[in-house]
């Protein structure tokens, strides 16, 4: 009787550790958080790429610090917080130090996401629905392309034909590893991997009319656009910039825009491409002084003199025009850029006419009605400084101007531009093709990478 | 809820059936049994573990946790022999045996105040002497000695576990930190099971013992959560053959308020001379044109710019009168208040033969110093029953009710109080700190607007958060006694945990009428009003719920072999934590009628201040995590002829760690251990020494981190963006295939002592720790996407230490002085760090962080070298061994990790107590002093970029360099503008402000005194005291000259005194 119990008992344990036991693999698959998921379908992709913190808000214009286009006084200067801050106003050294905006690291992050989603997109559901699968690789090449791009336009120097597979670019990420060492690509490498990325983009990109912070076909043209005007490929930009403009080639009539708002812009507007928006505590409207040149060159018919500008008690002009709504700056892709840069390629190739005429495509949305008179018969350079103009009194503060001064004094058809600072007693200037012109990369990247520092 | 149900309903059924007596004494053919009790004469309580034996025989037995035992003889004419260590043996003639067999055993102690120590894992209760782990046993007499609210506070001061003030570091820490970046907690094992909920709820009255298992043998038993120590409470239980014993708590505390003049602060009158140093610099302009934010400005700057406008010309006079204004006084005067805090508990327990039952009912009831309300209330229960000589029952429920309401917040809290702001003004109305520029406040909104100051005077009472917390524990174990000493046990607890939390910001709070305003629209032309938000208070309402629950089943084995004595268990063990949260936001809420009111989310809005376009705040979310564990362990001990202790466990566990495959999960860890009473050796004859134990024990214990992934993981945000309505997620755990558990393995050497007469006893131990694979956040590569640090397997790291736990009596007569001594000594230091970084910068550290340096300790404070002041007040450092003030460069490439200066340790490597007891006739006081020695602090400073950024800063600022020849005499930097914040970053963060935090202080005094027990007896009383207790003395001294109490720092300030009476009885 006893080994008949024993036998029992002894059964019974075992019977009971083996159901627990075989019960424990599905038991431990349990996700600890609910809300926590390895990306296994395209909508979590999609939602990767629609995180708008990373992808449109907060992004980089660092660059715009060092511009014309707006001025500090020298108590403005003195109270800014941060050394960075102080720093970007003067083309000095450091940026980012203690400071909470480090756009080097804003912009590799979207690089990262970007990454991410196309590692998985092609391995969920395999077989599911093809043109969401394409839309966000072509998405998420397209948002890789436009961080790379910011970089290499801030933290490089400008395309220069004779130099530019020497010249040292910016680490391109294109895995999201992150225990591959960073190394800087030159800049021919790096206008070839943002052209390849934004090709293949195209190449898939279905046409779909979808929210702005979301890129699209249209979106790619003109950052192709753009990516070639700075390479001062014209003919491919001209291309591009048309491509963009089948897709999308609304200009809003500023005659329609309520100047009472504080902000009169409005946010989402038809002319943008894609919206993504930013800030930098030295443009701020509360302390950035706009240019009193650039305030003049608008005529007084410009609606933009009123629409883009608010007065300052003491008489200066502070800017309120963001396409963003807001006191943020937007940094996005609009049509009026592109009709700029459809503008200038056909000026640059010879079309002078035809420049002229995109530009007065532009302008008279951006004058009192009637009383814009079409611009013909300019000679190359006098067009050429007049689309120049234009771009500077429409585009300021979208991060461009910085792109323009570098890649203008390059290519030498128009007067070099000089930039001033007065601040007290002291006076700094910053020359055509400084080295300065590349922004010094964040001396942490360099000390943990390695990667050269720009000359200072 | 039908989990517990079912629980109460048991639970009940034994507490009030229990009266139907089973026949303890079975005859089988070949004897009778006897089973019995052995209980301790002194302490009325059972003793387990204690040995006996049938004189003449080599036949013996042990008794189990209650001291019951049960013995087959051949005839009624044998006599058994009951032994336990510190006991005087006792001989039972089987005559004196009840008619029913029933045997109660009465062991009279030594010496009277030895105790019978059991140690519990949570797994198994052992007599302290048959274990080789270091297990400290803190008994109920010392968990009495403070009069606190808590459980931990109670243990603090009194045990060797390493209490910490500081806020970034873990608050409770045994024997050294072992992980770098994991949790660092340990774990509360409570009536043998882990508890998930909040430890500080538990009633410390209910509170019977606590062990806590410090090395790998101890620990290892609880597998990869132990890796931290383990701390097991036990709450009061009932004997069998008890009779009914109600006994009674209560006690008052008295708090004062706490001083706020500790904080090293500037006088105001010092910072209005800042204010107009900044205003002759045109520090303000920026703010005061600043059209769209409208910055708010203090009293002092609109004066000045009045005055630069020639709009007044008595300035300087108006100003000069708020020089004498205290921010902190008017706080300090008008908002603290002195604590009260009364605590009343009340227990009944007995038990006959066949069950016990344990009550309790406690009320904790807390008005603190800034007018917070906090309630408690807690109700616990035990029960055992034994429906016959082999099958038994324990079941247990207790129930914790927490209601909390909100007070004052605190001073340092509230940045937007000016230093020379005064709470009321002088008719007594409340004072108000306007929340933008007070000329623009003036005619904004003309006059549509709600108010759009702040009032700190009462702003609190119309922003209240209220908090209700229940907890609940029930579990139930089942024994059987198979055969031959096996006995099988399944236990199973439920534990949940609720919390509302909700926070009423009426519409007299700045916080709705900020709102209100922010959204409201008043047309210029027109003068129409559009409010965007409902008129009417804001309701944040958040709840949370924890459910546990955890299965076992284990198998025991004992045996009582005439040479052996073996304990050993193994089991199987299911554990889940489920835990579910939400939170929403009510506009327009109405808490009386309960009625909200809609607004629109969908649209963004003008905001007030600067029309930027805003969305209207939408709070709501939704969370769950789900933890799991599956687990099974192996505990065994043999002790041979009384002497040779050896003992081994072995446990593994797996887990859903997210991203590792189901056959990583398992965590294999192991500990063994031996162990030698020397005294019990024929050869040891030195009448001196009554008992001495040497032990030792090697093992591994583990500690996991659920959030580290070895993929990549995304998450979803719980709301759709407010811009385009689709759904976000972002990557929040980055992918690392190579993610291993950190291990630390304990080796631990202990020696039990006691000398003859008492006269001196404890233990005395050494460890050495030594961690691997330790989570560590590392500095990466920005350019990588992921963030300035990683966290990852990143260092290994080594600890010894030695701590001494002795009591002496040092007068035994009419007159008795007891006192104990308790030290630490723990040293810590990383031995191996997997990633080189060479830039000094990243691993400055002011003791609040981790940043790991091969030989240093885990804690450790790093600062860049100091070389004093250049002749125009600069703080100098070094570059290349040459003084510099290239402040970028010091903190950048210019400092490597070599050039930088090792502070000390930030914790305590020397630390504990001297408890002094005087004992008289009732009379009895006893005095707690701590110490802690061997680390250093940073001294906060005057930081410029803050000051100008409108934060107070430190009195440094008077003695600031102010002309040439200062530099002899100060090392605190001149101001200068505009301020660089590298130099005052390398000047926080330098050598100058290092500090040692060696202190020794007055933790309490208590007094009390226990009536004459012959007179209660007459009364029918048992016992009855009355006692007073002082605690929070303050230091006795410090090594710094700074007056810095060095657990206090950086914005701390150090509790008030707080006096306390009460009367504690049992009858």
């Amino acid at each position: 009787m006893r080994i008949s119990l024993y036998l029992k008992y002894n059964y019974l344990t075992f019977l009971l550790l083996l159901c627990l036991t075989t019960g424990c693999k599905k038991y431990l698959d349990e996700k600890p958080r609910k809300n926590l998921t390895v990306p296994s379908t395209l909508k979590d992709l999609q939602a990767l790429l629609d995180e708008n913190n990373t992808m449109n808000i907060g992004q980089a214009n660092v660059s715009d610090a060092g511009t014309d286009d707006y001025y500090l006084t020298m108590e403005d200067w003195n109270s800014l917080e941060n050394d960075g801050d102080r720093n970007s106003y003067i083309w000095g050294d450091e940026l980012f130090y203690n400071s909470p905006n480090n756009q080097w690291q804003i912009l590799y992050k979207q690089v990262y996401t970007a990454n991410v989603v196309l590692e998985f997109v092609d391995k969920v559901q395999p077989g599911e629905d093809m043109v969401t699968r394409n839309k966000i690789k072509a998405a998420a090449l397209f948002l890789r392309a436009r961080a790379h791009f910011t970089v290499l336009m801030t933290w490089a120097k400008a395309y220069s034909s004779n130099s530019a597979s020497n010249d040292p670019g910016i680490p391109l990420r294109l895995l999201s590893d992150f225990n591959i060492p960073s190394k800087r690509s030159s800049i021919e490498q790096c206008y070839d991997q943002i052209l390849t990325d934004l090709t293949t983009s195209i190449s898939i990109f279905p046409v779909v009319k979808e929210h702005v912070m979301r890129p699209s076909k249209a979106a790619a043209w003109a950052l192709i656009a753009r990516v070639y005007l700075n390479k001062a490929d014209y003919v491919n930009s001209l291309k591009a910039a048309e491509e963009s403009l089948k897709l999308n080639d609304n200009l809003m009539d500023f005659n329609t825009i309520d100047s009472s708002s504080t902000y009169p812009i409005p946010r989402f507007n038809s002319e943008i491409l894609f919206s993504c928006s930013g800030g930098w505590r030295t443009l701020y409207n509360f302390t950035a002084k706009i240019d009193t040149v650039l305030f003049r060159m608008y005529e007084d018919n410009d609606l933009r003199k009123s629409l883009f500008y608010a007065t300052n008690e003491n008489g200066t002009k502070a800017f309120r025009g963001s396409y963003d709504g807001s006191f943020d700056f937007f940094l996005g892709l609009a049509t009026d850029e592109i009709y700029l840069i459809k503008a200038e390629c056909q000026v640059r190739l010879g079309n002078i006419e035809s420049g002229l005429q995109t530009l007065n495509q532009l302008l008279v949305k951006r004058y009192k009605s009637g009383t814009y008179i079409n611009k013909s018969g300019l000679d190359k350079v006098v067009a050429l400084q007049t689309i120049i103009n234009e771009r500077r009194k429409e585009l300021l503060m979208r991060d461009i101007r910085w792109q323009d001064i570098k890649r203008l004094n390059i290519d030498n058809s128009l007067q070099p531009i000089t930039i001033k600072r007065i601040i007290g007693t002291n006076t700094y200037e910053l020359k055509p093709n400084d080295p300065r012109y590349a922004l010094p990369i964040p001396t942490v990247v360099i000390s943990l990478t390695g990667i050269s520092q720009n000359p200072r | 809820m039908k989990n517990y149900r079912l629980l109460i309903y048991i639970h009940l059924l034994i507490l009030f059936v229990h009266s139907n007596n089973v026949n303890g004494q079975s005859v089988s053919e070949s004897g009778i049994v006897i089973t019995g009790t052995v209980l301790s004469k002194d302490k009325k309580v059972a003793l387990s573990g204690a040995s006996v034996k049938i004189i003449g025989t080599n036949v013996g037995t042990q008794t189990d946790a209650d001291g019951k035992f049960s013995i087959k003889l051949n005839n009624k004419s044998q006599s058994l022999q009951v032994t336990y260590i510190g006991f005087e043996p006792s001989v039972i003639d089987l005559k004196n045996a009840d008619h029913d067999g029933n045997i109660t055993v009465w062991l009279h102690s030594f010496e009277r105040t030895l105790e019978a120590v059991t140690v519990s894992t949570g797994y198994q209760n052992l007599p302290k002497e048959r274990v080789s782990g270091s297990f400290e046993n803190v008994n109920n007499k010392t968990i009495n000695q403070r009069v606190t609210s808590t459980v931990k506070s109670r243990l603090e001061g009194l045990t060797t576990i390493a209490f910490d003030k500081g806020n970034a570091r873990p608050q409770m820490v045994i024997r050294g930190i072992s992980s770098i970046n994991g949790s660092n907690a340990p774990l509360i094992i409570l009536n043998g099971f882990p508890f998930e909920g909040d430890f500080d709820r538990i009633n410390p009255d209910d509170i019977q013992d606590i062990t806590i298992l410090k090395d790998a043998a101890a620990s290892s038993i609880w597998g990869t959560r132990a890796g931290n120590g383990v701390i097991v409470v036990t709450t009061k239980k009932a004997s069998f053959n008890q009779p009914l014993n109600v006994s009674l708590n209560s006690n008052v505390t008295f708090i004062q308020k706490p001083d706020l003049f500790y904080l090293d602060q500037m006088t105001p009158s010092e910072y209005i001379d800042v204010e107009k140093f900044l205003f002759s610099k045109g520090y303000y302009n920026s703010q005061e044109n600043n059209k769209y934010a409208r910055p708010f400005l203090t009293p002092v700057v609109e004066l000045l710019i009045k005055q630069r406008d020639g709009l007044i010309n008595n300035a300087d006079e108006l100003i000069d009168s708020y020089r004498n204004q205290s921010a902190r006084k008017s706080y300090q005067d008008l908002i603290y208040k002195t604590g009260f805090i009364q605590q009343h508990t009340v227990n009944l327990k007995g038990g006959d033969t066949k069950g016990n039952y344990f009550l309790s009912a406690g009320y904790i009831g807390m008005d603190d110093e800034f007018g917070a309300i906090n309630n408690r209330i807690t109700i616990n229960s035990d029960a055992n029953y034994r429906f016959n000589t082999k099958f038994k029952m324990n079941s247990g429920i207790s129930y914790i009710q927490r209601n909390l309401r909100s007070g004052a917040p605190t001073f340092q809290s509230k940045n937007s109080i000016y230093p020379y702001f005064r709470l009321n003004n002088s008719d007594g109305r409340d004072a108000g700190i306007p929340l933008y520029r007070k000329p623009y406040l003036d005619t904004a909104g003309a006059g549509k607007l709600l108010d759009w100051n702040y009032y700190p005077n009462s702003d609190y009472r119309h922003s209240v958060t209220k908090q209700n917390g229940q907890n609940l524990i029930a579990r139930i174990g089942l024994q059987y006694d198979l055969f031959k000493g096996f006995s099988i046990q399944g236990n199973y607890q439920y534990e949940r945990q609720d919390d509302q939390i909700s926070v009423l910001n009426d519409i007299y709070s700045i916080t709705t009428r900020n709102l209100i305003n922010k959204f409201t629209i008043v047309d210029a032309q027109s003068g129409n009003v559009k409010y965007n938000l409902p008129f009417g208070a804001i309701g944040d309402e958040s709840n949370g719920s924890m459910q546990t629950h955890n299965a076992r089943i284990q198998l025991n084995y004992n045996l009582n072999a005439k040479d052996f004595v073996v304990n050993a268990i193994g089991g199987f063990e299911v554990r889940s934590i489920l835990s579910k949260n939400n939170s929403f936001r009510n506009y327009g809420y109405d808490p009386d009628v309960l009625t909200i009111s809609k607004v629109d989310y969908v649209n963004p809005y003008p905001t007030f201040v600067n029309g930027t376009n805003e969305y209207i705040p939408f709070l709501s979310s939704l969370g769950e995590t789900s933890n799991r564990y599956v687990s099974t362990y192996l505990n065994a001990g043999v002790t041979y002829l009384e002497k040779y202790i050896l003992t081994a466990s072995g446990r593994r566990d797996a887990s859903n760690l997210f991203g590792v495959n189901t056959n990583d999960k398992w965590q294999p860890l192991w500990s063994v251990g031996g162990a030698w009473i020397v005294t019990n050796e024929n050869f040891f004859s030195w009448s001196a020494l009554l008992s001495l134990k040497l032990r030792a024990t090697y093992g591994y214990s583990g500690n996991v981190d659920l959030s580290r992934s070895a993929v990549t993981a995304i998450q979803y945000l719980p709301l759709p963006s407010s811009y385009t309505g689709y759904l976000m997620a972002y990557v929040s755990q980055f992918a690392n295939p190579d993610l291993r558990w950190e291990k630390n393995r304990i080796i631990n050497f202990g020696i039990d002592f006691n000398l003859k007469n008492n006269i001196a006893t404890g233990s005395i131990e050494a460890y050495f720790k030594k961690g691997s694979d330790l989570y560590g956040a590392t500095p990466i590569d920005q350019t990588a996407g992921v963030g300035e640090t990683i966290v990852k397997n990143v260092a290994n790291m080594k600890g010894h230490g030695v701590e001494l736990n002795i009591t002496s009596n040092i007068i035994n007569r009419a007159v008795k002085w007891s006192n104990t001594v308790i030290f630490s000594y723990n040293k810590s230091k990383v031995t191996n760090y997997y990633l080189s970084a060479d830039i000094g910068s990243s691993y400055i550290n002011s003791g609040t962080s981790i940043k790991p340096l091969v030989g240093y300790p885990v804690y450790s404070i790093f600062t860049y070298k100091y070389a004093g002041l250049d002749d125009i007040g600069n703080p100098q450092g070094y570059i290349e061994d040459k003084t510099s003030t290239n402040y970028t460069s010091i903190l950048g490439t210019g400092t490597k990790v070599k050039d930088l200066e090792y502070g000390g340790s930030a914790v305590p490597q020397y630390f504990g107590s001297f408890i002094n007891t005087v004992r008289w006739r009732g009379w009895t006081i006893s005095a707690n002093i701590g110490y802690k020695f061997g680390y250093s602090f940073i001294k906060p400073s005057i930081n410029y970029s803050s000051l100008f950024a409108g934060i107070i800063q430190s009195s440094d600022y008077a003695n600031r360099w102010q002309q040439p020849g200062d530099e002899k005499h100060t090392d605190i930097p001149a101001m200068i503008y505009p301020a660089v914040s590298a130099r005052e970053t390398f000047y926080n963060s330098s050598a100058s402000l290092v500090r040692k935090g060696d202190h020794i202080r007055l933790s309490y005094v208590n007094l009390s005194y226990d009536f004459n027990q012959t007179f209660l007896k007459s009364l029918g009383i048992n016992q009855f005291r009355i006692y007073t207790s002082v605690s929070n003395l303050g230091i006795l001294w410090r090594k710094n000259k700074d007056g810095i109490d060095p657990d206090f720092i950086a914005g701390q300030i150090p509790p008030g005194k707080a006096f306390s009476v009460g009367i504690q009885t049992n009858f």
